[in-house]
């Protein structure tokens, strides 16, 4: 596991605040990326699904767990696009739901971009 | 120290464990709140606790609602760590029974300074306990002997002639008076009297059943509740208190010196029920028989018939 170079991971991981809630051990960042990495697909199922069944109260705790792992690893954006879906969700709002969901593709998709370049070994800077 | 961690988010938890094992917490990782809950409800259960809010089975709030309803002998420091983050989130996980709340993603430093101010209060629970405990000790015990004080000795005793009186058991009720007392603080001097008050007070204790009570009931008087000890028993255990003190002498600073005790009894079912005064009188007359018949003896209060046993 390589740390990413500031070019690939700029505003999508806040990484000098990633780096003082791990206390700079490169050890236990891998193990969140590879902790992320495992979980992601799961989570972000359980979103998708949530979502297209309209269960506001299943998208609602998606959307939260996701959102609390996304802000561990201070990827700040895809954190923030989350807490979107969960607030819409809470507030039962269908269209919202729809339209922050849509929102999270993005940022989300950089994310794994740069944690999957990192544990690969490839984000040299 | 012990500290719980509860979060159904791998994440998070391992992040935790490892923040807090670094500061030197033993950590107690769990990812449900019923554990949770049922980890803080132990009597010897870890005493500061961080929560997650959304969890499986009970969520945070609702295991400070439950470590609240059913943990009160010790306070649980709660911090509530969450990344629900209204006002109204962080007013309702207070109102829940929450010490403190932190927003996730929780700052490391923020994170330790806030357990720390939890062990701060931690620390004056504990001194705040240990001073009632060293309180109620000394409201509870006579300073030279360690013995139950009088008012605890007579408390005990109104509440065993109770307990005896509504399930038709027998307790009897000793009172042991050094013999010649102020002739041992005239001749040797009172730090020599009180050793002597101090080893015949051991000795007593040392005689009687663990489930017994032994006061000191005055000067050189005390007294001693035989919890369900019939009559005949009760001589019987006058007799070995009696014993226990005569047969060695008391070791003191100015030497070995010979202490004996005149031992008044009375046992309940041989009356009527009676109030701890007029037990505390039939027992003190039993007692004055003893010193009249030379002291050094044990006697029966009234009626009963071994009244006039002897040693």
């Amino acid at each position: 596991m390589t740390l990413p170079p500031d070019a690939l991971s700029a505003g999508v991981i806040n990484m000098p605040d990633l780096l003082a809630r791990v206390d700079d051990d490169a050890e236990l960042l891998g193990e969140l990326f590879e902790i992320f990495a495992e979980e992601f697909p799961r989570l972000s199922s359980l979103l998708t699904e949530a979502v297209e069944a309209q269960d506001m109260a299943a998208a609602e705790k998606a959307a939260h767990t996701l959102k609390g792992m996304l802000a561990n690893l201070s990827a700040e954006s895809a954190a923030e696009a989350l807490g979107a879906v969960e607030a819409a969700a809470r507030a039962r709002n269908q269209p919202d739901l729809a339209t922050t969901f849509a929102a999270i593709d993005t940022p989300l998709a950089r994310l794994n971009t740069v944690i999957d370049a990192c544990l690969a070994g490839e984000a040299i800077p | 120290m012990n500290i719980l961690i509860a979060d159904d988010e791998l994440m998070s938890l391992r992040l935790l464990k490892k923040t807090l094992t670094r500061v030197g917490y033993e950590v107690i990782a769990v990812d449900n709140g019923r554990l949770a809950a049922e980890q803080l409800c132990l009597a010897d259960g870890p005493r500061i606790a961080l929560l997650d809010w959304v969890m499986p089975e009970l969520d945070g709030p609702a295991v400070c609602r439950e470590v609240r309803r059913n943990h009160c002998q010790r306070h649980v420091h709660i911090i509530l760590l969450t990344s629900k983050n209204t006002k109204q989130d962080i007013v309702d996980g207070l109102e829940s029974g929450a010490d403190d709340y932190l927003v996730k993603p929780f700052d490391p430093e923020e994170l330790k300074a806030r357990l720390r101010a939890g062990l701060r209060i931690l620390q004056l629970e504990d001194n705040l306990v240990e001073a009632r405990e060293g309180m109620r000790y000394k409201a509870t015990h006579d300073d030279l002997t360690a013995l139950f004080n009088r008012g605890m000795i007579l408390d005990l005793l109104s509440r065993e002639l109770i307990r005896t009186a509504r399930d038709g058991l027998c307790t009897s009720v000793l009172l042991a008076d050094i013999d010649h007392f102020k002739s041992i603080n005239d001749q040797y001097g009172h730090v020599v009297g009180d050793e002597a008050l101090r080893e015949v007070a051991r000795r007593l204790l040392q005689a009687v059943r663990s489930y017994d009570f032994v006061g000191r009931y005055g000067g050189e008087e005390f007294l001693v509740v035989l919890n369900n000890c019939e009559a005949a028993r009760a001589m019987e255990r006058a007799e070995e208190l009696r014993r226990a003190v005569e047969h060695l002498p008391v070791q003191t600073s100015k030497g070995p010196i010979p202490i004996t005790i005149s031992v008044g009894a009375f046992a309940s079912r041989d009356w009527e029920p009676l109030p701890v005064e007029d037990v505390l009188r039939k027992v003190d007359i039993a007692l004055y028989s003893a010193k009249a018949g030379g002291r050094n003896c044990s006697r029966m209060a009234e009626p009963h018939p071994l009244a006039l046993l002897t040693r």
